[in-house]
């Protein structure tokens, strides 16, 4: 009985909470949340019920997953069309990889100097590095394409591979000083006092607190060089070809036809990576973004 | 050893040795590929003939012919109302309205918008062009399908109006995410302040929160307009067509260059752009530096 009578202790009193009135300005905020959700996200999902659906029912407006199958992934795997999607992938994959590395082993060092240094020509170097990121990628297809023609390298991985790394590079480099230029430099020379030498207190001490903002940076250039296309489209052969190329290319049964389903079944292998990145690394990647443009 | 700056004692050779791989493949593959353009330019180079085995010398007449070019003169318009009406506007505005927005709900409904329009922006560009495509398609289009506008050619008929929602739609997240960390340095005490005295929505906006996030703002339309700028990606969407109607200026050096073969022309035109992309990112520092002065 006594707890019926007794007054509850807290601070939401029952007839407090009954009295509070609708907040319409907190509904319309959670309404624009899910608009601004359906906006963004609609094409995708769009892409996955097409991926899984029957192929006699591309073209069913139905919004939900019907006439599941997993045909569509099949095809995409196929050869017998010409297609060579798994190729592309594994391309794709070796070109990223490859890019991240050793832009990130020259990235670092470069905003290492960059962020510990004062030297003449400094701001010469990062404006050029800026400069550079700043050229339209159409304007270079041209002498590349040229420059590679002479030296044979077009269809070959390099052609993919360098280019993509100076393409990544000025992000990297600029990303990474904005991070450096953060990072407590006070322990390196406290570790140097100490009696490490300099290469010690760079590996030791400076690494492990370095090695967050370099991860971000990898996955940022990677996913840039996983997403290239339009030097991709000139410079690669079938046998080099990356996925995005494959994706724009793809042959269907009939010539002419557009074969959606495949395509969709295809583009939404493309996305899981980066998917699945998005969702183990969302904080780090939006600080990688936010890094180069805020400070 | 303090008076050289080089706090890290790294010494002039090693911090030399340190640059010089990150800059040499800058050079060599970005800037030394745009003088080659200041060099194809003017020439009339072309891909394939006697013009692609002998090259001649043309002065400036790839610039005159640009510049009187009706088609070069229409891209160029395009290119402005595309760059305005999609980065300057669709991508400013939707990503601070979001961003804004999301500064009042909560942490875990932040994270999940966040996720998905963090996705729009990563899926590749031939991914995503794709989706549009099949969006807008004239025959079995999803947007046909759900608006019930029968066999509307939304790519034939509204060609600019298409790319520009689509890369509104593609660049939004990086403005969403910029404005969200610059919202974050507001301080909230004068969020409060600015509250507790009845300030509507507007007057907060003006009075107390574009004063601290003006740099931000700067910073991120200049990113948006040169990327808008150069962006390649329409391409896959409407091939600069029907009638070049949609043939923004990275998509009209494309078809002349690689399409057509005129590449000392394509060059000309590339430099003009380059021109353009240092006009504008000079203006924005300008206006950077007096704010911070």
């Amino acid at each position: 009985m006594s707890t019926m009578t007794a007054p509850r202790t807290g601070n939401a009193a029952p007839n407090e909470v009954r009295k509070k009135p609708f907040d319409w300005a907190l509904a319309r905020t959670y309404i624009s949340a899910v608009v601004i959700v359906i906006w963004c996200f609609a094409p995708a999902y769009w892409m996955v019920v097409t991926a899984f659906r029957d192929v006699g029912y591309t073209f069913d407006p139905t919004p939900f997953f019907t006439h599941v199958t997993l045909d569509n992934f099949a095809t995409a795997f196929s050869t017998n069309l010409g297609n060579h999607f798994a190729r592309a992938l594994g391309n794709s994959l070796f070109i990223g990889v490859c890019v991240t590395l050793i832009a990130l082993l020259f990235g670092v060092f470069a905003a290492y100097a960059l962020a510990r240094l004062n030297f003449p020509g400094k701001f010469l170097v990062l404006g050029v590095i800026l400069g550079a990121s700043m050229f339209p990628g159409v304007a270079l297809v041209t002498p590349l394409f040229q420059l590679f023609t002479n030296i044979g390298w077009i269809g070959t991985y390099q052609a993919l591979i360098i280019p993509n790394i100076s393409f990544v590079l000025p992000l990297t480099v600029y990303t990474l000083t904005s991070f450096f230029r953060e990072m407590p430099w006070e322990l390196e020379e406290a570790a140097r006092i100490d009696g490490c030498t300099q290469g010690e207190a760079f590996r030791k001490v400076i690494m492990p607190l370095a090695a967050p903002a370099v991860f971000t940076t990898a996955i940022l250039a990677f996913i840039s060089s996983w997403n290239e296309f339009l030097l991709a489209s000139q410079l690669s052969s079938d046998a080099t070809q990356p996925v995005t190329v494959a994706i724009a290319s793809f042959a269907g049964a009939q010539p002419h036809q557009e074969p959606y389903t495949t395509v969709m079944a295809a583009a939404t292998i493309v996305t899981i990576p980066l998917v699945i990145m998005v969702l183990i690394f969302q904080r780090k990647i939006v600080a990688g973004l936010t890094a180069g443009g805020v400070k | 050893m303090a008076d050289d700056g080089d706090v890290a004692g790294l010494g002039k050779a090693r911090a030399t040795a340190f640059l010089a791989p990150a800059l040499l493949l800058i050079s060599v593959f970005l800037v030394f590929p745009a003088l080659w353009t200041l060099y194809l330019g003017v020439t009339n180079f072309r891909l394939s003939g006697s013009a692609a085995r002998n090259p001649k010398f043309v002065g400036l007449d790839n610039y005159i012919n640009a510049l009187s070019d009706d088609r070069f003169l229409n891209s160029l318009g395009l290119t402005i109302v595309f760059v305005f009406a999609s980065a300057v506007v669709g991508q400013s505005v939707l990503g601070f309205s979001i961003a804004w927005t999301m500064t009042r709900v909560r942490k875990p409904v932040r994270a999940v918008v966040e996720f998905f329009v963090l996705l729009a922006w990563i899926i590749p560009s031939s991914v995503t062009t794709f989706l549009w495509y099949a969006l807008l398609d004239r025959s079995n289009g999803t947007l046909n399908a759900m608006l019930s506008t029968g066999h509307m050619a939304w790519l034939l008929q509204y060609p600019l109006q298409s790319i520009i929602v689509f890369n509104t739609w593609v660049g939004t997240a990086f403005s969403m995410l910029l404005f969200s960390s610059a919202l974050a340095s507001v301080p909230p005490s004068q969020m409060e302040s600015a509250r507790m005295v009845g300030a509507g929505t507007w007057a907060q906006l003006r009075d107390v929160v574009f004063p601290h996030i003006r740099g931000h703002a700067l910073t991120n339309t200049l990113l948006i307009t040169l990327w808008t700028f150069n962006t390649f990606t329409p391409y896959l969407l409407t091939a600069g067509g029907p009638d070049d109607r949609s043939n923004i200026l990275p998509i009209f050096i494309y078809r002349l260059a690689l399409n057509d073969g005129a590449l000392g022309q394509g060059a000309a035109i590339s430099l003009i752009m380059i021109v353009i992309n240092l006009v504008i990112a000079t203006v924005y520092l300008r206006l950077l530096k007096e704010r911070k002065s």
